[in-house]
C-alpha cells in the first residue's frame, strides 16, 4: 500500500491486559474440544485423517513466533491452487 | 452516531424489523447483490421475478426507514453449475440494468471452483464489459476460498477490458486480501459470527493493509448472520482508539466512492450525522 496507514496497532502490553481473559477462554475452549475428541475413545482411528493432521499443524502454528499466524492458518486450511488451470476465453 | 453504508446485505431474506434496527444504528444506504435463494430455481422466469423484487420492492421497503437501496444483478455461482439456465438468466439481465438503483453485475464468482462456474463467470464478465457495468464478486467459502479467489483474479486479469477500480472482490480474508488489493481491485470483508471475518479480525486486517479500496459488510441473509455487523466493527475500531475519520472512511466514504463509479449513479441525499 503506497499511502500511510492511519491505524496504529494497540501496544502489546495494553492488548495483553485487555485480551487476557478472552485469549484464556479461547485456549480453554480448544483444550476442551481436544479432550472431547480423546474421550470419544478412538483417537488412533483418526491418526492420518487429513482433518486431524491439519488441526495438529494449525495448533503448531500458534506456538511459533512467526508473524501473520492467521494467514498461515488460513493457508493451511486451503485447497491447492494450480496457476495453469484451463481458463475460459473472453468473448470480445 | 456514525452514518454507515452496508455494501452487501440480502434484505430479501431479512425482516422489516431489521431495516428498522439498522436505521436506528445509523445505516443510511445498502447494496443488495443477487444471490442463491437457498434452493436452485427452475427457470429464468424465477429470476425475472427475483430481479423485480430487488429493483422494485426492496427500495420501497428500505425507504420507509430513510435507507437508500441499491442492487446488483446476476445468477449466483452456486446455480451457475447449470450453464444452460445461467445463459437464459444472463440474457434477461439487460432488461433490468437501467432500473433506478442498479449498480452493476453481481455477486458473480465461484463456489466450488468448477469449469462450469468459470464459464458462467466469464460470460457475466462479457456482459458487464459490453454494457459498461461495475462488478461485485463473491469469493468461495472456507477451503475453496484461496484457490477460487486466485482463479477469479486470473480471469479478471486475462480480460483486458476489465478496469480493476470498477471491480470489488468480496469476502476477502487474511490469505486473500493482498491478491485483491495488489491487483488494483476494491475489496470487501464480510463480518460473520463464525465463518469469514469477525469484526476483530477485520480491524486487524485494516491495521495491516490500510484504508484504501476496502469496505466491510454484513452479508446478512437467511443463514447465521448479523445485519448489525457493521456497527459492531465501528465499536471495535472505537475500542482500539482509532480515529472517527478512519471509521467513517471505511464504513461510509469508501462504499460511496466505489458506488459513484456506476454509470447510472445519481447522488442521493444521505443522512450522515458524523
Amino acid at each position: 500500500m503506497s499511502q500511510v496507514n492511519p491505524l496504529k496497532p494497540t501496544p502489546t502490553r495494553t492488548l495483553l491486559e485487555q485480551q487476557f481473559l478472552e485469549i484464556r477462554c479461547k485456549i480453554l475452549d480448544l483444550a476442551a474440544q481436544l479432550d472431547r475428541l480423546q474421550r470419544g475413545g478412538d483417537l488412533e482411528a483418526i491418526e492420518g485423517d487429513p482433518k486431524w493432521t491439519r488441526i495438529q499443524k494449525g495448533i503448531a502454528i500458534l506456538t511459533t513466533t512467526q508473524p501473520a499466524k492467521a494467514q498461515s492458518v488460513q493457508e493451511l486450511f486451503s485447497l491447492h491452487y494450480d496457476p495453469e488451470w484451463k481458463k475460459p476465453s473472453p468473448r470480445f | 452516531m456514525t452514518g454507515y453504508i452496508d455494501p452487501h446485505i440480502h434484505m430479501i431474506s431479512r425482516t422489516t424489523d431489521d431495516y428498522h434496527r439498522m436505521a436506528r444504528c445509523g445505516c443510511v444506504a445498502i447494496s443488495e447483490p443477487a444471490f442463491w435463494a437457498g434452493f436452485d430455481r427452475g427457470s429464468a422466469d424465477g429470476f425475472r421475478d427475483y430481479f423485480r423484487h430487488l429493483v422494485e420492492v426492496e427500495p420501497k421497503r428500505a425507504a420507509q426507514f430513510g435507507i437508500q437501496h441499491y442492487s446488483w444483478l446476476c445468477i449466483n455461482a452456486k446455480e451457475a453449475e447449470n450453464v444452460s439456465l445461467s445463459r437464459d438468466v444472463i440474457a434477461i439481465i439487460p432488461e433490468f440494468l437501467d432500473k433506478p438503483g442498479v449498480l452493476g453485475i453481481g455477486e458473480i464468482g465461484l463456489n466450488k471452483n468448477t469449469p462450469n462456474e468459470a464459464i458462467v463467470f466469464q460470460e457475466h464478465l462479457d456482459l458487464a464489459m459490453k454494457t459498461d457495468e461495475m462488478i461485485l464478486i463473491h469469493t468461495p467459502h472456507l477451503e475453496d476460498k484461496l484457490k477460487g479467489t486466485r482463479m477469479i483474479i486470473d480471469m479478471l486479469k486475462n480480460d483486458p477490458r476489465v478496469k480493476p477500480h470498477r471491480v470489488c472482490v468480496d469476502h476477502v480474508e487474511e490469505h486473500t486480501v493482498h491478491f485483491a488489493l495488489d491487483g488494483g481491485f476494491w475489496c470487501g470483508m464480510t463480518l460473520y459470527p463464525t465463518s469469514k471475518c469477525t469484526p476483530s479480525r477485520a480491524v486487524d486486517i485494516l491495521e495491516m493493509v490500510g484504508l484504501e479500496r476496502i469496505m466491510v459488510n454484513s452479508a446478512g441473509d437467511w443463514g447465521k448472520s448479523d445485519p448489525l455487523a457493521v456497527p459492531e466493527l465501528i465499536l471495535e475500531m472505537r475500542r482500539r482508539g482509532h480515529p472517527e475519520s478512519a471509521i467513517k472512511k471505511v464504513v461510509y466514504d469508501n462504499p460511496l466512492e466505489f458506488f459513484r463509479q456506476s454509470r447510472r449513479w445519481s447522488e442521493p441525499s444521505l443522512r450522515n450525522e458524523s
